[in-house]
């Protein structure tokens, strides 16, 4: 069907411009593409005669080898199809090798006679029109390498945003971001967590739809407006965010602008840590750091701290003083020994429960320790306090505790202390009120004790407690000495060994000497008797090492009966002296033998084991029974001196003295008559038969060192 | 959107007698368009399925993929997935110019799926390497592609869109008008440089079905040099000359094509 180039004389020839000067090329071929006819232009471009092109050459021939592709498979589809071509760009290739490029479109046209297909090609020089469309690539090239550019960088982005998405995902803080408007552009999982919204709702909707938010000291609504303005990198804040169910989320939170790169706010970006838990763990802590664990009420410390506040505040001169109240249970112990300490626990809570009932929401109450309860009444007149503390100790007394069936009742002491207005330590507030209850328990309990400024027993005690320190101090400075005065026969016959009782001095700072008496009492009450014993032992025992041919009496008081390390500590000093164990006689009182009598009669038995001798001092003072005097297996019995300094006037001070006289004999136990200031009471002494005295008129106190001297003289004079 | 969505596959007919179902495979440069007068005739005695390559015609724009179309055996794929999608029952495969290397590839991996190849004026590499002579340098597919360009400058100032002809109504075929055998420029370039720049001259050996090679006279892009050297590589091919010129004989001269078909088809059958 497809005429062969052969064929081409038989088509009807088509008659073309001969004119040099026609612009376009023009050129008719079959209708498989054999040249039939062209224009003198077309032949021009192609570098070729007309003959030449018209001798049965193809004219894709013509066309370089790119447009040979373009021509079968885009040129030739559309002229089958639509039997017309419009504007294809195409190159010729011309026998010199150079291109030419064209515009070409084609119409084919069937005769109906002959059913052959004509086909006519114009042609047109685009030379122009390349070099434009090459100035066009060259840009759309560099569009495009731009695109990609753009598209690589895009890329990168979006696996950075991806990144970041999954951060924000798992991260564990809620972050939110706004726009500058305030309305949320991004929530991430916690943010949901948090505020019990959804992604989904919250984004679009503004930052102040999520919730109330309030500032969590002040409880007031959170302006974020002014947050804004007063943005610094490093500022964070406590928010309470009150959620729609009324929940509420401590949060810890922070917050950075999000700028363009202008400068300009966009937006905002929240980043919120739920620190709700952590916040009641805080608080549990700080709980346990203040209180009680048994009773939960405010601990000592935290009781201490807030008097401290108490005491530093500023108060207007006429309101009324604050009153410290301490409060202690009477023989407490006995609950704990009979009912066990659970049921001393349950008690104790119990007390609490009750103590705070009696009080007033202001009022401090604080377990202090033990059976301890302290209460600070915050500007409560005296006379208040003095109810209150009245109701209190009522309320206990009243107060049935039952256990295992057995009710048990409770008395308190209650010592009330006005706290200055201003200054003053809360340590010193504490002891006085702790000296007054003292005080009420030592009045004969289950009372209340006040404590004036001026109260004397209080500033006793005060002092007291000012010897405590000084005593240690002094031990450490070696400030005490040692004083001897003789115990002499009173039938004045000639002894071996001259007799004495060692006697504690002090020499204070201005190096006056102190009597005893100012600082016995406060190291017994606090428990320093054991400390000054075990120094006058050691002391006594050196100085006999230096061969003075005495013997001493030394003073232990009850407090070191019970301390069984005091006993050890005298064996210890015995080893390896050079003096005699029947050099050394103990004196003990006889309150203090029988106020621990076990410890009393084993301190005895193992000293006298050893040789000591012991005299039971200050015989008929207290509450004197002879039947101590056979119970007590004592070598001595030290007459009172307020017997014997009287006996002289006083007839019954003297039938004291002889009849402790009498029965000491009976029991086989020396006696030794104190005070004995003159010559008529030694004539006294003569006459019952008293063995030995010890007094001003016999011999007073003097230095061991004057001792040493005096036994000398006395060695010297012997021989 | 489906497979034959996306591939915009259009069926007709139905296998009569000893019909077999074809399914035609278009060139570079044009859509399922091109096989109109092949596919009516044929039609009459057998299915006949047509679909568009990804990134021709009315293929689905984003089937085609820069990486999975980087090279023919992504087209090899898509030629799979639309005969499984349409269940076709061991077609014929018919296909044209670029075409026919997506059919030796995809029946190179599944030798099951067709039941014979018609390939129209195929060749395995367009350039010329050492003796064998694919007809073109390198530079000359450079240069194409420059030419590709000129003509989308050139269709894009005369841009006139016409309705697509309806492919359920061949006599529309004559209103095709510009839109016919349009691609999106990008896309155009890259499809050529993955056409001309292929090289499956050691895939041919690897199809076990029959084939049948049609190779046209004066076609510029196919030399007869060409189709001998594909029929001597391809075992069980036959090779078959057409009187027709140029690369499309399908569309100059549709009659000589579906009597070289049906000489074929009723001969292996």
């Amino acid at each position: 069907m497809a005429p062969g180039p052969g064929d081409s004389a038989a088509l009807s020839k088509v008659v073309l411009d001969e004119s040099p000067e026609t612009p376009w090329g023009l050129l008719t071929t079959s209708s498989d593409g054999t040249i039939v006819d062209t224009n003198a232009r077309f032949a021009l471009w192609t570098g070729r005669s007309r003959d030449a092109l018209c001798s049965g050459l193809r004219w894709k021939q013509l066309l370089a080898p790119a447009s040979r592709i373009l021509y079968e498979t885009h040129f030739i589809p559309r002229l089958e199809a639509q039997n017309a071509v419009s504007e294809v760009s195409l190159d010729l290739a011309r026998e010199d090798g150079s291109r030419f490029p064209i515009l070409a479109s084609a119409l084919r046209r069937v005769d109906p006679a002959s059913g052959d297909a004509t086909v006519t090609i114009t042609v047109f020089d685009a030379t122009e029109t390349r070099r434009f469309e090459k100035v066009l690539r060259k840009a759309r090239r560099d569009a495009e390498a731009a695109t990609e550019a753009l598209a690589v960088s895009h890329q990168r982005l979006r696996v950075e945003h991806e990144q970041l998405t999954v951060m924000l995902r798992s991260i564990a803080d809620a972050v939110i971001t706004t726009d500058a408007g305030g309305r949320i552009t991004s929530f991430n999982p916690t943010a949901e967590t948090v505020t019990g919204l959804a992604a989904g709702a919250a984004i679009g909707a503004s930052i102040d739809s999520i919730g109330l938010l309030l500032e969590a000291a002040s409880r007031r609504p959170v302006d974020l407006d002014g947050l804004h303005r007063r943005w610094s990198p490093r500022g964070s804040s406590d928010f309470l965010l009150v959620r729609a169910g009324g929940s509420e989320r401590h949060l810890e939170s922070t917050m950075a602008p999000l700028r363009s790169e202008a400068g300009q706010v966009e937006g905002w970006v929240y980043v919120w840590r739920d620190v709700t838990q952590k916040r009641i763990d805080d608080a549990e802590r700080q709980f346990e750091a203040t209180h009680d664990r048994l009773t939960r009420l405010l601990n000592r410390q935290e009781f201490e701290r807030l008097i401290s506040l108490e005491l530093t505040t500023a108060k207007e001169v006429a309101a009324p003083p604050s009153l410290l109240l301490h409060i202690g249970l009477d023989q407490f112990k006995i609950i704990n020994d009979t009912a066990g300490a659970t049921a001393g626990d349950d008690f104790l809570v119990a007390v609490a429960t009750l103590l705070r009932r009696s009080l007033r929401q202001t009022d401090v109450l604080a377990r202090l320790g033990g059976d301890e309860f302290g209460v600070l009444l915050l500007q409560c007149p005296v006379a208040a306090g003095k109810t209150v503390a009245a109701t209190i100790r009522q309320d206990i007394e009243n107060f049935r505790f039952r256990h295992a069936r057995v009710f048990h009742t409770l008395t308190v002491s209650i010592g009330l202390a006005v706290l200055p207005q201003t200054g003053g330590s809360a340590d010193d507030a504490l002891a006085s009120a702790s000296m007054a209850c003292q005080t009420a328990k030592e009045a004969g309990r289950n009372r209340v004790y006040v404590v004036d400024a001026q109260d004397a027993d209080i500033r006793q005690r005060r002092e007291q407690m000012g010897w405590v320190s000084r005593i240690r101090r002094d031990l450490d400075d070696a400030r005490f000495e040692l004083f001897f005065q003789p115990i002499v026969r009173v039938d004045g016959a000639w002894e071996a060994m001259r007799h004495g009782e060692l006697l504690l001095r002090l020499r204070d700072e201005e190096d006056q000497l102190v009597p005893p008496g100012a600082f016995i009492h406060a190291a017994e009450r606090y428990h320093q008797m054991g400390q000054i014993d075990r120094w006058v032992v050691r002391q006594a025992f050196d100085w006999l090492d230096h061969g003075a041919p005495v013997q001493v009496s030394i003073n232990v008081s009850g407090q070191s009966f019970g301390d069984a390390g005091f006993l050890d500590h005298v064996i210890e000093q015995m080893e390896g002296r050079r003096w005699k164990p029947s050099q050394v006689c103990f004196e003990i009182t006889e309150t203090a033998a029988i106020a621990n009598l076990p410890a009393a009669l084993r301190f005895i038995a193992c000293l006298r084991q050893r040789g000591c001798l012991f005299a039971l001092d200050d015989f008929g003072a207290g509450l004197s029974s002879f039947g101590y005097l056979k119970t007590l297996p004592v070598d001595f019995v030290k007459i009172d001196g307020s017997f014997v300094k009287t006996m002289v006037e006083d007839p019954v001070s003297r039938a004291i003295v002889e009849s402790i006289h009498r029965v000491a004999g009976l029991c086989h136990l020396r006696t030794v008559a104190e005070w004995v200031e003159d010559e008529a009471i030694l004539a006294a002494l003569r006459e019952i038969g008293v063995d030995r005295a010890q007094g001003w008129g016999v011999g007073r106190p003097i230095p061991l060192s004057e001792v040493d001297i005096e036994a000398r003289g006395t060695e010297s004079a012997r021989r | 959107m489906s497979v034959l969505q996306r591939h915009n596959v259009t069926r007709a007919g139905t296998a009569t007698g000893t019909g077999k179902t074809l399914i035609f495979t278009h060139g570079y440069g044009c859509d399922q368009n091109v096989w109109q007068p092949v596919a009516h005739a044929l039609a009459q005695t057998h299915e006949v399925v047509l679909y568009d390559c990804a990134g021709c015609g009315m293929a689905d724009p984003s089937l085609y993929d820069p990486v999975r179309h980087a090279t023919l055996e992504g087209h090899a794929d898509d030629l799979i997935a639309v005969c499984e999608a349409a269940r076709l029952d061991r077609p014929v495969l018919v296909a044209h110019s670029v075409g026919t290397m997506i059919g030796v590839l995809a029946a190179r991996r599944r030798p099951d799926l067709f039941d014979s190849l018609i390939l129209i004026a195929p060749s395995p590499s367009y350039i010329n390497d050492g003796a064998y002579v694919g007809g073109f340098e390198r530079e000359d597919i450079d240069d194409l592609l420059d030419t590709l360009e000129s003509n989308h400058f050139g269709w894009a100032r005369m841009m006139a869109p016409v309705v697509m002809g309806n492919p359920d109504r061949p006599e529309l075929a004559g209103a095709l008008g510009d839109s016919f055998c349009r691609m999106d420029s990008r896309i155009a370039r890259h499809f050529a440089r993955v056409t001309f720049l292929a090289d499956h001259r050691h895939d041919l050996q690897g199809v076990t079905v029959p084939s049948l090679l049609l190779q046209c006279s004066d076609d510029a892009l196919a030399a007869p040099e060409v189709g001998d050297y594909v029929a001597r590589h391809m075992t069980g091919s036959s090779l078959m000359r057409l009187a027709a010129t140029g690369h499309c004989p399908h569309m100059s001269a549709p009659d000589e094509v579906v009597q070289a078909l049906t000489a074929f088809l009723g001969r292996h059958h």
